[in-house]
């Protein structure tokens, strides 16, 4: 196959893989055109995206029941975030980046709190009478179980304040200071997560 | 209202998530739906950084043989061929290398992560570019006579400071490491050798693009 062959060749799959871009991207006015000339020119770099589906969370994300209870908070709070009207998407999306990472954290606390509990069912620390270590790590377990429980309280209260924001009927701007002292009160909980 | 689902930073809150955000580029690459929308960007990031420092390069090639506007025109479309194609070429070896070191990273996590190290370096490229205008600057005063060197440190510049972009990657994978899945456990530096394999393969293949792209292009 010649150079110009492989040229219609690669064009060819360029159109096909910026047709596919232009259908799924979110880009608006001149970033757009800029996508779709990428796609066309490097789709290489954009067919892993259009293809792949996407990954099970069980890969990236542990599914045991406290794992559960914090994938739904958070997608209660995200979505309490963007039902509110009035507010600009530059505004909110800082926050809801900030909702994605205390979560993670929370993902993180949850794989500890599994992998100490899968630890304290071994023979090595269930047996009669316990170890002084069983001990320490039921303490350690109890501990960050209920710093999660914490957690989570906080953030269903703090969806109830979206809540009560969205049917105030507040001006836009008293909805947008009211957003960023509930995004500091976020700021807080991901600070007390990294702390503890 | 907001898509939800996936956080996006325009393409100048890009810039600042590469310099300054590197815990919150972590959380948006680990973040399977926002994977598209960051792969674009990056790609825009790239693209823009290389265009700008190929017309530079051109600009001052143009100056010092005293021809007209000719290499301002191709220089950028040379080092974005060269530096994006050679990115396209190097990805499978980029995903075998990657699978080889006990990470199983999606195909497009490591597209990101290879785009994560080119966009850091076009934005460097950014900021570097004062000083390569001073040296020119000082080749067109006579202070430097070889204008070939002028020219070669403009061709070498992306590679030097692709080391930071370099950088980024191992960093983006240390933290990426603590939430992948891994497929076999691997001892030492692992991370070190499959980022190094990365730059390696990819030294090999960008250097050849870009001189026979100057080549062509510039008869």
């Amino acid at each position: 196959m010649g150079v110009l062959e492989t040229a219609i060749l690669y064009a060819t799959l360029g159109v096909a893989v910026a047709i596919f871009t232009a259908h799924t991207s979110t880009a608006r006015g001149f970033e757009r055109y800029g996508t779709l000339l990428a796609a066309f020119a490097f789709w290489p770099l954009f067919t892993p995206s259009l293809i792949a589906g996407e990954r099970p969370r069980s890969t990236a994300r542990p599914e045991n029941a406290v794992a559960a209870r914090i994938h739904r908070e958070e997608e209660r709070l995200v979505a309490a975030l963007s039902a509110l009207e009035g507010v600009a998407a530059e505004v909110l999306s800082p926050e809801v980046r900030r909702v994605r990472s205390l979560f993670r954290g929370l993902d993180k606390m949850s794989v500890r709190l599994a992998e100490l509990e899968a630890l304290l069912a071994t023979p090595d620390y269930s047996g009669d009478p316990p170890r002084k270590a069983a001990e320490k790590l039921a303490i350690l377990r109890d501990r960050t179980k209920d710093q999660i429980d914490r957690t989570l309280l906080e953030v269903e209260e703090l969806v109830s304040q979206l809540h009560l924001i969205r049917f105030a009927n507040s001006p836009d701007d008293e909805i947008v200071r009211r957003v960023r002292d509930l995004a500091a009160g976020i700021e807080g909980l991901a600070e007390g997560l990294l702390a503890e | 209202m907001i898509d939800t689902t996936a956080p996006r930073p325009s393409i100048p809150g890009m810039f600042d998530v590469i310099l300054r955000g590197t815990a919150e580029l972590d959380t948006l690459l680990q973040d399977d739906r926002a994977l598209p929308d960051i792969v674009q960007r990056l790609v825009g990031i790239s693209v823009l950084g290389l265009s700008v420092h190929g017309a530079v390069v051109g600009l001052i090639r143009d100056l010092l043989h005293g021809t007209g506007p000719n290499a301002v025109l191709w220089m950028p479309l040379a080092f974005v061929v060269a530096f994006v194609g050679a990115l396209c070429i190097c990805l499978p070896s980029f995903y075998f290398y990657t699978q080889l070191s006990g990470l199983d990273a999606s195909f497009r996590l490591v597209t990101a992560q290879a785009l994560r190290a080119q966009a850091t370096t076009s934005v460097l490229l950014l900021g570097v570019m004062p000083f390569y205008g001073a040296v020119a600057l000082a080749a067109a005063l006579g202070v430097i006579s070889e204008e070939s060197t002028v020219l070669g440190l403009g061709m070498v510049l992306p590679f030097v400071v692709g080391l930071t972009g370099l950088r980024a990657a191992y960093r983006g994978f240390i933290a990426l490491a603590k939430v992948l899945p891994k497929t076999h456990e691997r001892r030492g530096a692992f991370l070190r050798r499959m980022v190094l394999a990365w730059g390696a393969v990819y030294t090999s293949v960008a250097p050849v693009a870009l001189w026979r792209l100057v080549e062509r292009l510039g008869g």
